[in-house]
């Protein structure tokens, strides 16, 4: 798999071949977008806008890519780095409810909801921490090189999220 | 750290279950049609080739190279049939000419635009 993203990667920069990237932004659209819904509590519109930024300023770094981690790593620190560019947006007030899901492919939809509300209570480092952590099941170490952020800062986003989380589940120690 | 373990796999089975797999509904194609166009050949290069080869077509025009055409191509085809040898100048103008020939039509315009 990461052999095949490595040959795509390789037409693009050296013969700027477009269909080649079109196949990487194909692959990697759904969980690009996916983490984007989630840090902008579901507005699926500004959430399309910011994937689509995160997709233009890959293309344009592509040749700085080292393949030292994997390429959705690379692209999910450029998703963290564009959402944090685009704090100040205004659109961030449209709820979950609202988000039309009809043409996806949703499991379950009650949970996405409570995801998308548990979120709302953590503040954005928390958010992407936790998000990288439990749903793209990066470590620790793989978070801090995502957000450029020292180690024990992390795990103290992590720590504290859980603790939030915790009590909006109201989740009992057993 | 039972305890903490325990919640740390109820937090995984949460946000695994609210994954969902989102169509791309013309996603690629909005990407792909916002991607900065690049040149394989600079366009500045360019103009500075048709530049060049037009300057040295109206030069020669301008010098009386013409005239100077039409009568070294005279001279070596009237000397040819004669069996003489054409004077040194005719051949070089004739040679000066292919070689503008040569030249302009080997100006190939390839460019990529992607």
């Amino acid at each position: 798999m990461r052999f095949s993203d490595l040959s795509l990667i390789t037409l693009v920069v050296i013969n700027n071949d477009h269909k080649a990237y079109g196949k990487l932004v194909t692959k990697y659209q759904s969980e690009v977008r996916g983490l984007l819904i989630k840090l902008t509590n579901g507005n699926k519109a500004l959430a399309d806008d910011l994937a689509q930024e995160v997709f233009i300023r890959a293309y344009k770094y592509l040749k700085t890519y080292k393949a030292a981690a994997t390429f959705s790593t690379w692209l999910y620190r450029i998703a963290y780095n564009v959402f944090i560019d685009n704090l100040n947006s205004s659109r961030h007030s449209e709820s979950l409810e609202n988000y039309d899901h009809s043409d996806d492919n949703i499991k379950d939809i009650d949970t996405i909801i409570d995801i998308q509300n548990a979120l709302k209570i953590l503040n954005n480092n928390e958010k992407i921490s936790i998000l990288l952590h439990y749903e793209k099941d990066y470590s620790h170490s793989e978070i801090a090189k995502i957000m450029e952020m020292p180690l024990g800062t992390v795990k103290t986003n992590i720590l504290k999220a859980k603790e939030k989380l915790q009590k909006y589940f109201n989740y009992e120690q057993k | 750290m039972n305890k903490n373990n325990n919640f740390d796999k109820f937090l995984k089975r949460r946000f695994q279950k609210s994954v969902c797999d989102i169509k791309n509904d013309g996603f690629t194609e909005k990407v792909l049609s916002k991607l900065p166009i690049t040149n394989t050949y600079s366009i500045k290069r360019n103009l500075i080739i048709y530049a060049l080869g037009i300057l040295s077509v109206l030069i020669f025009f301008i010098s009386e190279g013409f005239n100077l055409l039409i009568y070294s191509i005279n001279e070596v085809v009237n000397k040819s049939k004669h069996l003489i040898t054409p004077s040194f100048l005719s051949i070089f103008v004739i040679i000066v000419f292919l070689g503008m020939i040569a030249y302009l039509s080997s100006i190939e315009y390839d460019r990529k635009t992607i």
